[in-house]
């Protein structure tokens, strides 16, 4: 794999769309079938970033979303899989770039995702009773697709997450848990979902996020950690949510993504040199969009998803939180 | 067995803990005893090839809340896999469950985070941990929290001094001075000037610590009667020393134009 500094645009195109075929005989096939209906959303969502959506078979898409939808409401990640968070948040998003949500049982799914809040303002992943700020973003970000914010309980939302915010400005996994930009990302998507971002302190917070991209210009996902694709986007946009683009050096940056591609097989790794795979291509390309690379469709930084998607779908604006701002 | 192979397929646990919650309404208290030691003991097993699996992790937790166990022992598991990987954030979650629920000590858990630091200083996971460790320990006792904070500064020297390039150290120190902000405003000038002179100390051997002299930059903001001519060259000779983040400290030399003297 030789070292590129371009957008290897057709490339990745044609890596995305061989990913469609079954491969039966493919251990890594089997690995990541419980999770089809992510894979499926970070390919199609680095294809219609490229401007290219239709590159994907929408109808057999489409039927394929809806195999994943369990009776409670909730999709699993493959059809015969349980109902859970990550992938109904998923499917979702599938059908909003079809323009397909009018296709399943609306009322039904946000009903399942509003009953897996907890008294605490927590969600639950799925029955089993998890909890995760992973699960109150699918769940907020899912819930304002629908529209159904309404059905939940956001001041308590926010409370929850406002106490998984640490010492560092950054957010964990729950209430004491450390600092990781994956997670960090979940917490402010939902807060910038919410409307909320003020409650939070954004200076030190935006601090600790720039201080993740390393000398060679690739961002980590936390101190003393490697650079690694996908903080492209889960740093990136939350800088961007923040007004701290600026912080870090776009260029290097930019540089150091383009160099994760695989000029032969197509697709991003997660650093130069390494496999690719369907889920640092989506965040390769998302990021480089944040970054301003030409030719590709602008990222709404709080969903994932396209401005032009978003827009398509004019959502309701959240239900007001009125929490106010305490000291950490 | 597929589990073993692929312990990521989350369906397959939730039809496992189906199964035991089955067999725990049919059986006889010795065998459901012995169902969940063997089901802790395969967790274990699982554990060592997939020790970042949050569905792995998490069965764990039901198994603990579905069942008496040993909760020392868990803390011992966990310690056995910060040997191996202090930084698992998993493991640390866990660890922070089982302690709860093992009624273990603000003291012990402590002790454990300055066991990880005194072989690594670099350990962010032990310093955020003890992060939330003393407010909590001294929620009700400002005296005693305040001398804590005093005794945190020093040990944060020694981290600092082992290796000025670590962050995890400078952002703790950060924290510290928050904290003595928000919780004893009386020694908060004297905390800023003792540091100033810390990081002036610093300076004399590594003139170019990046992290020393933009904790000076921070001090000085924080006690907000400075020589602005200094601290903007200082703000400057960052932007020199580490062009990746010149815009940050744009963004506080703009505060050092705006700040009435």
């Amino acid at each position: 794999m030789a070292a590129t500094d371009q957008l290897l645009r057709d490339k990745h195109r044609s890596y995305i769309v061989a990913l469609q075929e079954e491969k039966l005989d493919s251990f890594e096939y089997w690995m990541t079938e419980h999770l089809r209906v992510n894979g499926v959303y970070w390919g199609l969502t680095a294809l219609e970033v490229l401007g290219h959506l239709n590159d994907l078979d929408r109808t057999k898409t489409i039927a394929f979303v809806k195999s994943c939808q369990r009776e409670e409401g909730g999709f699993g990640g493959n059809a015969n899989h349980d109902p859970h968070l990550l992938y109904s948040l998923s499917a979702l998003q599938i059908l909003a770039m079809f323009d397909a949500l009018g296709e399943i049982d609306q009322q039904k799914t946000a009903q399942w995702i509003a009953s897996l809040q907890n008294e605490d303002g927590s969600f639950n992943g799925d029955k089993w009773g998890e909890v995760d700020t992973r699960f109150s973003y699918c769940a907020i970000s899912a819930l304002s697709l629908l529209n159904r914010l309404d059905l939940i309980d956001v001041n308590k939302a926010v409370e929850f997450i406002l106490k998984c915010q640490n010492f560092d400005g950054a957010f964990g996994v729950i209430p004491d848990a450390e600092s990781h930009a994956g997670q960090t990302f979940c917490c402010v998507g939902a807060l910038a979902i919410l409307n909320c971002l003020d409650l939070i302190d954004r200076d030190l917070l935006g601090w600790w996020l720039a201080e993740r991209q390393l000398k060679d210009g690739g961002l980590n996902g936390r101190p003393e950690k490697l650079a690694d694709v996908c903080y492209s986007w889960w740093v990136l946009s939350c800088l961007d949510l923040l007004g701290k683009l600026e912080w870090i050096d776009s260029d290097k940056l930019k540089k150091w993504i383009l160099k994760c591609q695989d000029d032969e097989t197509g697709g991003f790794a997660d650093k130069p040199g390494n496999m690719v795979d369907v889920y640092h291509t989506c965040f390769g390309i998302t990021g480089l969009s944040l970054l301003g690379e030409p030719n590709l469709k602008p990222v709404n930084a709080k969903y994932c998803m396209t401005h032009e998607t978003i827009d398509r779908l004019k959502l309701n604006p959240p239900p007001a939180v009125t929490l106010q701002k305490t000291k950490l | 067995m597929l589990l073993s192979v692929n312990a990521d397929c989350y369906t397959i646990w939730g039809y496992r803990r189906e199964i035991l919650l089955s067999l725990k309404s049919q059986k006889a208290p010795e065998e459901i005893k012995d169902l969940f030691a063997a089901e802790l003991k395969f967790l274990e097993g699982i554990l060592q090839h997939w020790p970042k699996s949050y569905w792995v992790w998490f069965q764990r937790q039901w198994v603990a809340e579905h069942h008496e166990i040993d909760f020392a022992h868990e803390l011992v598991l966990c310690s056995l896999m910060h040997k191996a990987d202090s930084r698992n954030f998993h493991c640390w979650n866990y660890r922070r469950f089982a302690a709860a629920k093992a009624k273990a000590t603000a003291e012990s858990e402590l002790a454990i985070t300055m066991s990880l630091i005194e072989n690594d200083p670099s350990n962010y996971s032990a310093w955020h941990y003890r992060s939330i460790l003393l407010p909590r320990k001294f929620s009700d006792a400002p005296d005693e929290l305040s001398a804590a904070i005093s005794e945190e500064f020093d040990l944060i020297k020694q981290a600092i001094w082992t290796d000025p390039s670590d962050q995890s150290a400078w952002l703790y120190h950060h924290w510290l001075v928050g904290v003595r902000k928000r919780t004893d405003k009386a020694q908060l000038m004297e905390t800023i000037e003792q540091e100033l002179g810390s990081c002036d100390e610093l300076l004399a051997e590594e003139p170019n610590s990046r992290w020393a002299i933009l904790t000076k930059a921070l001090l000085n903001l924080e006690k907000g009667d400075f020589d602005s001519d200094a601290l903007s060259s200082d703000l400057k000779k960052l932007q020199e020393l580490d062009p990746l983040h010149k815009n940050y400290y744009e963004s506080l030399l703009h505060r050092v134009n705006h700040t009435a003297v």
